[in-house]
């Protein structure tokens, strides 16, 4: 029986409601004692900047507040080499969000994902 | 006799499978494919869980006409009869205008007279619920 879910965020945040459907999900997977691994991927790793403003800009949930939320019980990851193809720098993302290679998605997958779930 | 052993050993393998599916029914052929994967689990007689998320939650509305598309409805009532159980995330299902009225604790499923019997709208914690009794789960949609 599955106990532990990778969630793997392949969208930015906003354009599309994935990402926020994909949190929603791994903070109510957590409130039943799963344990949640969320990969940021692709454009996913947009999702992983810091000081976002949706609330007073579009009127949309703040994916960084629910990163948060999530990193008190759960694992956060972004993929290095998708944040160098975006021109994404280590000083703009958000603290709680562990910058990782490749082969440590792989193994993260392997290791913690009785459940794939892609967003 | 070999009947009667074949069906103990399908009774011992049969495992559950909880299909989450993102995408409405018609602009994608996400919906057709989960419903093919869960008739032939169901075949096989496994138990088949379908958690509808985002727009996953229009495919139970009542009244879906096709001219040039196989009916994604008729599939989902033809599955429900035969043991595939279904739910909408509510949060998903009240922003598209599903959810008309408080959850009925009794039923802990929110009311619609929107969907085919079979199918119900309830909260976002049963999926995880049905994640933690199942064997195998995928996600479909994009």
């Amino acid at each position: 029986m599955v106990q532990s879910v990778v969630i793997l965020v392949t969208k930015a945040p906003y354009g599309h409601e994935n990402v926020y459907g994909a949190l929603y999900v791994a903070i109510a997977s957590q409130d039943v004692g799963l344990q949640i691994t969320v990969i940021l991927v692709g454009d996913g790793v947009y999702s992983a900047l810091k000081d976002q403003s949706s609330e007073k800009s579009i009127g949309y949930p703040s994916i960084e507040n629910l990163f948060y939320t999530l990193s008190q019980n759960g694992e956060i990851l972004v993929e290095k080499s998708s944040l160098v193809e975006r021109g994404i720098s280590k000083e703009n993302l958000i603290e709680a969000i562990k910058i990782t290679d490749e082969k440590d998605v792989v193994k993260a997958i392997e290791e913690k994902g009785e459940a794939i779930l892609t967003y | 006799m070999a009947a009667k052993s074949r069906t103990e050993r399908r009774v011992v393998l049969a495992k559950t499978l909880t299909i989450l599916l993102l995408t409405g029914p018609y602009t994608s052929q996400y919906a057709d494919i989960a419903c093919h994967i869960a008739e032939k689990a169901l075949e096989q007689g496994h138990r088949v869980n379908l958690f509808l998320y985002m727009d996953g939650v229009h495919i139970p509305k009542k009244g879906q006409v096709t001219k040039n598309f196989p009916n994604i409805l008729e599939h989902l009532k033809k599955l429900i009869g035969r043991g595939l159980k279904v739910k909408s995330c509510v949060r998903c299902a009240s922003a598209r205008g599903y959810v008309e009225g408080g959850e009925n604790i009794e039923a802990e499923a929110f009311p619609t007279s929107q969907y085919i019997e079979g199918a119900a709208i309830t909260e976002i914690y049963d999926f995880p619920r049905w994640m933690k009794e199942s064997d195998k789960v995928i996600s479909l949609g994009d």
